[in-house]
C-alpha cells in the first residue's frame, strides 16, 4: 500500500487529507485563508507537529488524527488546509 | 488592581470564582464537588452549555460559576461566547470573577494547556486544576505539578474529580485571598504585532475593555476573523460602540497580515507549551494500543459502526417494553385498586367521580408510564457518559453531510430522543447559525419520552402480545421520526438556511466506564420533571376535561342509550364540532379531544383518553384499564374505532406533530423571536395532519381498514 492515496502532481504540496489511515507524517504549515486555518492551529494543528490517522468514518470522510497526545476528527474539506511533509508508517502507532 | 496585598476587609465580601476550561476535562465535575450541586456531567464536549452557578458548600461568601468549555478565547460558537463573556466581564449580568479557575485535563496536558496560557495571561489571579491525575495515573504517564507551577507562575493543584481527590486542597486555594496573578509570563514575547493590531489595542484601551496588563491578549483574540464576522457569534455582546468601531476599523484596512500574525502568535505559544511540557509530563513508554482503540475498530467501523448504533436503539427499545411491563402492570393494579378503593370509602357522589374518573383516571394513566420513561432517560445517561455519542457523530457525520449538516448536529438530535428542550439549548454548540437553527427546527421530531406512553398504550392495546411485533412498530415510529426530520433538515438547508456545508472539528474523547450512580442521579432528575408534570399541568387539566365531560348531567332515564351522557356534555359538544376536521385521519371525536387537549403537553392524550372512557363507563360495569378501553371502544354503528390503522394513523400524527409548550418557548429564547416556534408548529402540525391522512386513506385503499 502506498502511503499517500491518490497519485498527485509532485509539485502540488501534499496535504493530510491525503495521508492513508495508519500513517504519520510532520505538518509543515497550515494555509490560513480566514478563520478555518486559524481554527485548526488553535488545536494543535501547528508547523511542526507529528499527525497520524488513525481512521477513517464508514463514508470515508471524516478521518479522526491524532496529534499530542489526543484525537480529532475533521473532514477532509479540513484537512485539505493541512500541508504535510515526512510521511511514515510507525508514529502511527503512537 | 492587583490583589497581591488586598486588605483582610475583603474577606466577607463575596467572591466571584469562575471555572474554565476544554471541553470535557471535568469543570462542572469539580463545579458539582464543590458546590454539593448536582448538575449533569456527560463524557463529550459540549455538555454544559450555559452559566451555571452555585456556592461553595462551607463557605457561603464565595460564588462558583461553572462556563461552558471553550478551546481558546476566540469564542466560534454561543457556547463558547457564553464562557467568554463570563470571563470578561463583558455579559450585562454577570460582574467580573475575582478569581479565575482553570480546568486542565492532565491526560492531555499541551492542548489544554493552551487555553490555560492564555486565561493566565488574563493577569486576574489564578489557580489552575490539573484534573484526571487518576487518568495520567493508569496510563503510567508522570507529571511533575512544581515544576509546572513554576513555569506558569501560578497555584497549580492536581485532582480527580472522580474520587474526590485534591478537591479539599483546591477548596482551600479558593478560599484563601492571596491568590495572586501571574507576575510575567514567558510566552507572551511573541505575540502579533501588526498596524492593525496597534489600532485594535488603542481601541480596546479606550473603550476600558480589560484591564491594562491584559490589553495586548485581548487585542489579538479580537483580530480573529471569527471575532469580526458580525454575524459570527463572537462579535454579539460586545459593547456596541466598540464593535462598530472595531468593525470600521476591519474594513478601512482589510488584510491577510492580521491573520498569519495571528496564526504566528498561535504557532509561538504552542512551541513554548511544547518544550514545557516534555520538561513537566513524562510519557509512559507502554502507551501504545488503549483499550479505546480497540472499542473503536468496532464503533466506528465501515459495516459494524452502523449495525452497532442500531443494536443499540433496538436494546434500548425492546428494554422499555420488556423490563418495564411487570412494573408497569403493578402501577396499573395500583391505579385500579385506588380508584375502587375510592368508590367504596367515599360511595356513590359527585366528589367520588372527580377523584375516580378525573383525577385517579387522569393522573394515574400517565404515572403508569414511570417506569418506561426511568429505563429511556436511564439508556440516554449511560450512553452519554460512555464516549460514545463523539463515535456516533463520527460515524453519522457522512449522512449528515448530505443533509447539508454534520455530524455534531447529530448528538443533539440523540438527547432529544429524552426530550427536545435540552436538545434546542445543545445546539449551542453548533458554530454556524444556519445550521444551528436548522438543527433547532428539526430536533423536536426526533421522537421524545413524551411520546413513549402514546405510542406504548396503543400499540399494547392493538397489537397484541408478541414484544418483536411490538418493539417493531416501536422502532419503526422511532425511524420515522428521524428519517422525517433529516429530510426537514435537507429542505430548509436548500431553501431558508442555504450556506456552505459547515466545518466539522471534533474532539474523540477516551471511552470511560460509565457511572452508574451518576446516571441514575441525572435519570432522577428528569423523571422527577415528568412525575412533577403528572402532580400539576396532568392533573389541572384532568380535572378541567372531567368536569367538561360531566357537566351539563344528562337527565337520567331508563333508555337513554350508553355513553349519552359524554356525547351530550360540553366536550361531547365541541368534540362533535371538530369530528369533521379528523374523521379522514380516521379518529372519532373522542380521539379528537385527546389530540386537541394535549397541543400543551402529549401526555395529556392519555389523560383524556382516561378521563373520556372513565366518565362513559357505566357504574356497574367491571372496570377496565385503559387499554382494554380502547381496544373495545366502538363507533355509534358498532365497529371499532381503535383499529391496528387508526392506531397507526394516531401514532403517525403524534410522532411528527409538535404539542410541547416547552418546546416553542425555549425556541422562542434561543431565537429571539416567535418567528421560529411559530414556523415550526405550522410546519409539524400541517405535516403531522397530511402524513396521517396518507396512511389512513392509504390503508383503506388497500383494504386494511
Ligand atoms: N477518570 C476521570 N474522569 C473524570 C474526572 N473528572 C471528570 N471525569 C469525567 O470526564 C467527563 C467530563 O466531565 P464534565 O465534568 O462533564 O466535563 P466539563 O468540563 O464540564 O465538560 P463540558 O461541560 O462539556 O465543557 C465525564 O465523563 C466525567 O465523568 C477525573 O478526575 N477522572
Ligand atoms: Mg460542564
Amino acid at each position: 500500500m502506498s502511503i499517500i492515496e491518490r497519485s498527485t502532481n509532485s509539485d502540488t504540496p501534499l496535504t493530510l487529507d491525503r495521508l492513508a489511515v495508519g500513517y504519520s507524517a510532520r505538518i509543515d504549515h497550515v494555509e490560513l485563508n480566514g478563520d478555518r486555518g486559524l481554527h485548526l492551529m488553535e488545536m494543535g494543528l501547528t508547523p511542526g507537529t507529528t499527525v497520524a490517522v488513525a481512521r477513517m468514518a464508514p463514508f470515508g470522510d471524516p478521518i479522526e488524527v491524532r496529534l499530542r497526545g489526543y484525537r480529532l476528527s475533521l473532514r477532509l474539506a479540513e484537512a485539505q488546509h493541512v500541508v504535510i511533509q515526512g510521511m511514515s508508517e510507525e508514529g502511527a502507532q503512537r | 488592581m492587583s490583589t497581591v496585598h488586598s486588605p483582610p476587609a475583603t474577606q466577607n465580601r463575596v467572591r466571584r470564582v469562575a471555572l474554565i476550561g476544554n471541553p470535557n476535562s471535568g469543570k462542572t465535575s469539580i463545579f458539582n464537588r464543590l458546590t454539593g450541586l448536582h448538575h449533569k456531567v456527560a463524557n463529550y464536549a459540549g455538555v454544559t452549555v450555559e452559566r451555571l452557578e452555585g456556592v461553595m458548600t462551607s463557605e457561603p461568601n464565595i460564588r462558583l460559576l461553572d462556563l461552558p468549555g471553550c478551546y481558546s478565547l476566540t469564542p466560534r460558537s454561543i457556547d463558547q461566547r457564553i464562557a467568554r463573556d463570563a470571563l470578561l466581564g463583558w455579559a450585562d449580568d454577570v460582574q467580573r470573577p475575582d478569581l479565575l479557575v482553570v480546568v486542565v485535563d492532565a491526560s492531555n496536558l499541551e492542548r489544554n494547556l493552551f487555553l490555560a496560557t492564555q486565561v493566565v495571561q488574563l493577569n486576574l489571579p489564578t489557580v489552575v486544576v490539573c484534573n484526571m491525575m487518576d487518568v495520567v495515573r493508569t496510563r503510567g504517564h508522570r507529571i511533575d505539578l512544581a515544576r509546572l507551577e513554576a513555569k506558569l507562575g501560578v497555584p497549580v493543584i492536581g485532582t480527580t474529580a472522580a474520587t474526590g481527590e485534591g478537591i479539599d486542597r483546591l477548596r482551600d486555594a479558593i478560599a484563601s485571598t492571596d491568590t495572586r496573578a501571574a507576575s510575567a509570563c514567558a510566552w507572551c514575547a511573541d505575540d502579533a504585532k501588526s498596524p492593525q493590531l496597534a489600532a485594535v489595542r488603542e481601541l480596546v484601551r479606550t473603550h476600558g475593555l480589560i484591564d491594562d496588563k491584559a490589553v495586548d491578549l485581548v487585542s489579538t483574540l479580537l483580530l480573529v476573523p471569527a471575532v469580526l464576522d458580525e454575524s459570527g457569534p463572537a462579535c454579539a455582546h460586545l459593547p456596541p460602540a466598540f464593535a462598530s468601531a472595531l468593525a470600521e476599523l476591519h474594513r478601512a484596512n482589510e488584510s491577510s497580515d492580521e491573520v498569519s500574525a495571528i496564526g504566528q502568535a498561535v504557532h509561538a505559544r504552542y512551541r513554548w507549551l511544547g518544550e514545557c511540557v516534555a520538561e513537566v509530563f513524562t510519557r509512559s513508554a507502554t502507551d501504545v494500543i488503549t483499550v479505546s482503540d480497540r472499542i473503536d475498530r468496532v464503533a466506528t467501523h465501515k459495516v459494524l459502526g452502523p449495525v452497532c448504533f442500531g443494536a443499540v436503539m433496538l436494546v434500548m427499545l425492546l428494554a422499555i417494553f420488556s423490563w418495564a411491563t411487570p412494573l408497569m402492570d403493578g402501577i396499573d393494579w395500583l391505579v385500579g385498586a385506588l380508584g375502587a378503593a375510592a368508590s367504596t370509602l367515599l360511595g356513590a357522589g359527585i366528589l367520588t367521580d372527580l377523584i375516580v374518573d378525573g383525577v385517579i383516571a387522569g393522573v394515574g394513566n400517565v404515572v403508569v408510564f414511570f417506569p418506561q420513561i426511568c429505563i429511556l432517560f436511564l439508556f440516554i445517561a449511560l450512553l452519554e457518559d460512555s464516549g460514545y455519542m463523539a463515535r456516533v457523530a463520527f460515524v453519522m457525520d457522512g449522512l449528515m453531510s448530505k443533509v447539508g449538516l454534520h455530524g455534531k448536529s447529530f448528538i443533539p438530535l440523540l438527547s432529544s430522543f429524552a426530550c427536545a428542550v435540552p436538545a434546542i439549548l445543545a445546539t449551542r454548540t453548533i458554530e454556524n447559525r444556519r445550521d444551528r437553527f436548522a438543527t433547532m427546527m428539526v430536533a423536536p421530531l426526533m421522537s421524545c419520552s413524551a411520546r413513549l406512553p402514546i405510542y406504548i398504550i396503543l400499540i399494547s392495546a392493538l397489537f397484541g402480545r408478541d414484544l418483536w411485533l411490538k418493539t417493531g412498530i416501536m422502532v419503526g415510529m422511532y425511524i420515522l421520526g428521524t428519517i422525517t426530520a433529516l429530510c426537514v433538515a435537507l429542505v430548509l438547508k436548500k431553501t431558508l438556511f442555504k450556506g456552505p456545508t459547515p466545518t466539522f472539528v471534533l474532539e474523540m474523547p477516551p471511552y470511560r466506564r460509565p457511572r452508574l450512580g451518576a446516571a441514575l442521579r441525572n435519570t432522577w432528575d428528569r423523571a422527577k420533571l415528568f412525575l412533577t408534570q403528572a402532580g400539576s399541568v396532568i392533573l389541572a387539566m384532568s380535572v378541567v376535561l372531567w368536569a367538561l365531560a360531566y357537566f351539563p348531567q344528562a337527565p337520567k332515564t331508563a333508555d337513554a342509550p350508553p355513553g349519552e351522557q359524554l356525547r351530550q356534555s360540553y366536550m361531547g359538544r365541541v368534540g362533535r364540532t371538530l369530528e369533521p376536521i379528523i374523521e379522514p385521519l380516521g379518529f372519532d371525536w373522542k380521539i379528537g379531544v385527546g389530540l386537541a387537549s394535549s397541543f400543551a403537553a402529549r401526555e395529556v392524550f392519555v389523560a383524556t383518553m382516561g378521563v373520556v372512557y372513565g366518565v362513559e363507563e357505566e357504574a356497574d360495569e367491571e372496570s377496565l384499564t385503559l387499554r382494554e378501553q380502547i381496544a373495545t371502544a366502538t363507533w355509534p354503528d358498532g365497529r371499532k374505532v381503535f383499529t391496528p390503522l387508526v392506531g397507526v394513523s394516531l401514532m403517525v400524527f403524534y410522532a411528527l406533530a409538535c404539542q410541547c409548550m416547552s418546546t416553542l418557548a425555549v425556541v422562542r429564547r434561543e431565537t429571539g423571536s416567535w418567528g421560529w416556534p411559530v414556523f415550526m408548529f405550522t410546519y409539524m402540525t400541517a405535516l403531522a395532519y397530511a402524513a396521517s391522512f396518507v396512511v389512513y386513506q392509504g390503508g383503506k385503499l388497500l383494504g386494511w381498514g
